[in-house]
């Protein structure tokens, strides 16, 4: 019963250790196109040696939602649209505490994966449905449903909307 | 203090809140207005990020040196460099720009020099920057472009630093502001604070000047209500003198009655002519109907001064009402009226009452009734008071003359009668109908009357009377008179007529009495001899009543112990009370009658209870007394029955058929009529009884054709009254009206008899 067992847990083991390898390619593609994201640390899906890179087709693939905030950085609300940062961190099986966000102009800062649960917090890559340039803070740019709640309309918060965002670690 | 506010201390709670609130809200209102302003402007600081404008002013200056960098780099780099990574630089410099051109607070900057100067440099940078970089893989290789943009690049680090250094003292003037905006609502806010506690304490000011103003009224009117109080008690004190002063001539006055009365009872036993018998009866009814009026005057002293109390017990009421009728009744047959008293069925037979009062009220409404109706009939009811109401209501219900609304008004003031002009002919001390409500209010009841001109009067009376338990059957004593054995009875009274009348009192129930004049005397008398009793008058010379009960009290040996009988005519309860407390056993009221003193003797235990059944002794104990307790409770006395007979016959008619006919005819006509068993009139009657609608209806209407022909007319009123009923209704005749008609066929033999006589003169 004992050897059994044993032997049935080495078998699915092997299994899925063979089922990670070449299913990697099944799971998440290689980007196509030139990469604008990159996924590193606690993450299951990887399609680039240890990265898990998104090009603006994959990004475009996720379910997308969008909402209209006001911001500090913008005069008026504007509309936000893009995949959340759910969706994103699950694509690649993502697993911690804390997302390390690095932008294009070297900005570092640090989400605690709560927020991702509790805010409907969003990678958007369209303001007002047009997509984003860099020199328009894009093209990639988290964003919170800053008007849905006060505590939201912090520092704290205001300090996490990272844009030209470039990298995610995983820690 | 004078505040404009003279009428502050008749402020009520309702003014005193809307004062306090609206002192409140006006300085609430202000403070919570700030505290709104206050909560906005960090709201505000916090979601425009106000003070990133520095940073934001740093970064743009940090990111054009990481960019000129990558220039220098790219012209210096031995081979051909990444023009993506170049044009991702000049992206994120431009990224930089919108952020300190496009954000909520940009006014901050916009109005100094150096923005606008700075912002204009750069555009034109971006302007010649933009082509060039529109390819960015020749723009890496090409050298000369790369030149040219570093060149452009260069003037700008001067202008981006002095930027940043305007954009640090564009916050810190924002921040200045703030703080400016915040301390002077700090300001406001203490000064409101001071002001609302400045008109507090005016408020308290004025509270406690209400306050002691109205603690100085309250001692006013404690002295007020204690001065009041004296007051009173003097006007109590002069009241009971009065009371005492009535009292006393209700003695002298009722003394000589109580001679007078009894010498007129002891009369009638003789033998007399009928002519004497005529003027005794006269007398005794002129001196009864005398002491009824001074009851009635009696009562409405002792009711004003309050001493009146109600002596209650349980009390028959059906036997009350039977036996007024009975008295009643004479009264209304004297005069032709019908007096219907009925009791209803549901009544309650025992209610706990003052039985002489209660009857003295029925007296009087139904005397009053039967006054003032010349023809017709008097009807008084008992009933149980209507659904959810307690006690019971009489209706006293007549025919007679009415009254206008003027009279009703005034109908229960003192000595008023309804008509002046009556007074005369009915007589009456005009005190009946205001004793009789203050009796009924007494009773927690009080009487309605409604009235028409022409058509007759309601008397409504409502009373509280409390169901009460039948008491229960008392042995009846075997004999009648109630009497075993002789006493011996020390009588102290000083006036010569009354003592007459005690004596052969006293010797007709077979009694021993030994006479003295005072109180002295008695105690005297009582140490020589024994005596089973002591009759004590109340009012004597030398020694009272009272003195005299309380010195035999005071003597040694079983002549201490004798039985006293208080004999009074005092109604004020209150001498009641003092005699039971010097140690009187009983009392007799005055003037004295055999009955009264049977009863009190044997209340004393010298004599068994006399034979009165439970019921007639529970209902009144001098229910068939010979002496009245108020002028109401006589008969009617009518003046003259010819002043009813008009309305009975038609004399003109009558004359009439006296002239046609020969006197036997007309004794034969008026034996068909009024003769049993076959006149009319009879055979009337027993149809009535036998219910017989058709034989009713036939025989009344005969009665009404002969009745017409003689000018009989209360006879034709009632038959056709009754054909009425039996012929063009389905109702039951009334009995009553059967009783009616007897009555009125006697009253009209009568007035025949009358008129023959006067024929005859």
């Amino acid at each position: 019963m004992t050897a059994t067992t044993t032997r049935r847990n080495f078998t699915t083991g092997l299994l899925l250790a063979g089922l990670s390898i070449s299913g990697a390619a099944l799971a998440l593609d290689a980007p196509k196109e030139r990469a604008i994201l990159s996924i590193t640390g606690k993450i299951v899906e990887k399609n680039a040696g240890d990265k898990a890179r998104f090009d603006m087709r994959m990004i475009e693939a996720l379910p997308q939602h969008s909402f209209t905030t006001s911001t500090p950085w913008f005069d008026k609300p504007v509309k936000f649209t893009g995949p959340l940062l759910s969706d994103v961190l699950a694509a690649v099986k993502a697993s911690g505490s804390q997302i390390s966000a690095v932008a294009i102009n070297d900005y570092k800062i640090s989400i605690p994966m709560g927020d991702v649960g509790k805010y409907k917090v969003i990678v958007a890559r369209q303001i007002d449905d047009k997509s984003i340039p860099v020199r328009e803070k894009g093209p990639l740019f988290v964003v919170y449903p800053f008007d849905s709640a006060a505590e939201l309309r912090t520092s704290t918060y205001y300090e996490r909307s990272i844009w030209q965002l470039k990298a995610l670690d995983v820690q | 203090m004078t505040f404009g506010w003279p009428n502050l201390a008749r402020w009520q709670g309702r003014q005193w809140a809307l004062a306090l609130s609206l002192l409140l809200a006006i300085t609430l209102v202000p403070l919570g207005w700030i505290q709104w302003r206050q909560y906005r402007m960090l709201e505000y600081v916090s979601v425009n990020q106000v003070d990133s404008i520095m940073w934001q002013a740093y970064q743009l200056e940090r990111e054009m040196g990481r960019l000129e960098h990558s220039v220098m780099e790219a012209i210096q780099a031995p081979g051909p460099v990444d023009g993506y990574a170049l044009l991702e630089r000049y992206e994120v410099f431009l990224s930089r720009i919108d952020l300190l051109t496009k954000i909520p607070r940009r006014d901050l900057l916009e109005t100094s020099f150096e923005y606008t100067a700075t912002i204009t440099k750069i555009e034109a940078f971006v302007a010649l920057a933009d082509p060039l970089f529109a390819d960015p893989l020749a723009l890496a290789s090409n050298r000369e472009q790369l030149g040219r943009i570093d060149a452009a690049l260069e003037p700008l680090k001067p202008l981006l630093g002095d930027l940043t250094r305007e954009a640090n003292r564009a916050v810190a003037r924002f921040v200045d502001e703030r703080n400016a905006q915040l301390q002077q609502q700090g300001m406001l806010v203490i000064g409101l604070a001071a002001m609302q506690i400045v008109v507090m304490l005016i408020f308290v000011g004025l509270l406690v000047q209400h306050i002691r103003k109205q603690q100085r009224q309250y001692t006013r009117l404690q002295k007020l209500s204690h001065e009041l109080a004296e007051a009173r008690d003097q006007a109590e004190a002069a009241n009971h003198g009065k009371s005492i002063f009535l009292a006393n001539m209700s003695h002298e006055i009722r003394t000589p009655f109580q001679g007078l009365l009894g010498m007129l009872n002891l009369l009638d036993d003789a033998s007399l002519s009928s002519q004497q018998r005529d003027y005794l009866g006269t007398a005794r009814d002129s001196a009864l109907h005398l002491l009824g009026v001074l009851n009635d005057i009696l009562d409405v002293s002792t009711l004003e001064s309050g001493t009146l109390k109600l002596s209650v017990a349980p009390v028959h009421l059906p036997g009350v009402l039977h036996e007024v009728d009975g008295l009643m009744q004479v009264a209304a047959r004297d005069k032709g009226l019908t007096l219907n008293m009925y009791a209803a069925a549901d009544l309650p037979g025992w209610v706990t009452a003052d039985a002489t009062r209660l009857r003295q009220i029925l007296f009087n409404l139904i005397s009053n009734a039967i006054k003032f109706t010349p023809e017709g009939s008097v009807m008084a009811e008992l009933t149980r008071a209507p659904d959810g109401q307690s006690g019971v209501v009489l209706t006293v219900r007549d025919t007679g003359m009415g009254m206008d609304p003027e009279t009703l008004e005034r109908l229960f003031t003192r000595f008023y009668q309804a008509d002046n002009s009556l007074r005369r002919r009915i007589g009456g001390t005009g005190l009946g109908l205001e004793i009789s409500r203050n009796l009924v209010r007494m009773m927690g009841g009080d009487i309605e009357v409604s009235s028409r001109p022409g058509v007759g009067s309601v008397f409504t009376v409502r009373l509280q009377l409390p169901e009460a338990l039948a008491p229960a059957e008392e042995h009846v004593s075997a004999t009648d008179s109630g009497q075993t054995r002789q006493l011996r009875v020390l009588v102290a009274e000083d006036h010569p007529i009354n003592l007459k009348y005690m004596s052969i009192l006293l010797n007709k129930m077979g009694h021993e009495a030994t006479f003295c004049e005072n109180g002295q005397e008695a105690l005297q008398l009582l140490a020589m001899h024994t005596f089973d009793v002591v009759l004590l008058d109340y009012h004597m010379p030398v020694l009272d009543g009272l003195a005299t009960t309380e010195a035999i009290r005071r003597l040694d040996g079983p002549a201490s112990q004798i039985k006293v009988i208080l004999v009074t005519a005092d109604v004020v309860n209150d001498t009641r009370k003092r005699a039971l407390d010097v140690g009187v056993n009983e009392f007799a009221s005055k003037p004295l009658q055999a009955d009264d003193l049977q009863r009190a003797l044997a209340r004393c235990g010298l004599l068994d209870e006399p034979g009165h059944s439970s019921l007639l002794g529970a209902l009144n104990t001098r229910a068939s007394g010979p002496f009245p307790l108020s002028s109401y409770e006589l008969p009617v006395r009518l003046p003259d029955l010819s002043h009813s007979a008009a309305g009975l016959v038609d004399t003109e008619s009558y004359t009439e058929i006296v002239a046609m006919m020969p006197e036997d005819s007309l004794d034969e006509l008026l034996k068909t009529v009024f003769d049993p068993p076959e006149g009319t009139v009879h055979v009337l009657l027993a149809a009535l009884a036998e219910g017989d609608r058709s034989a009713v209806g036939d025989n009344a209407h005969k009665l009404k054709g002969t009745c017409m022909l003689m000018g009989f007319r209360s006879l034709v009123k009632t038959s056709a009254q009754i054909e009425h009923l039996a012929t063009q209704t389905q109702e039951v005749v009334p009995v009553a009206l059967g009783q009616q008609l007897l009555r009125e066929m006697e009253l009209t033999q009568k007035a025949l008899r009358h008129f023959e006589l006067r024929q005859a003169v």
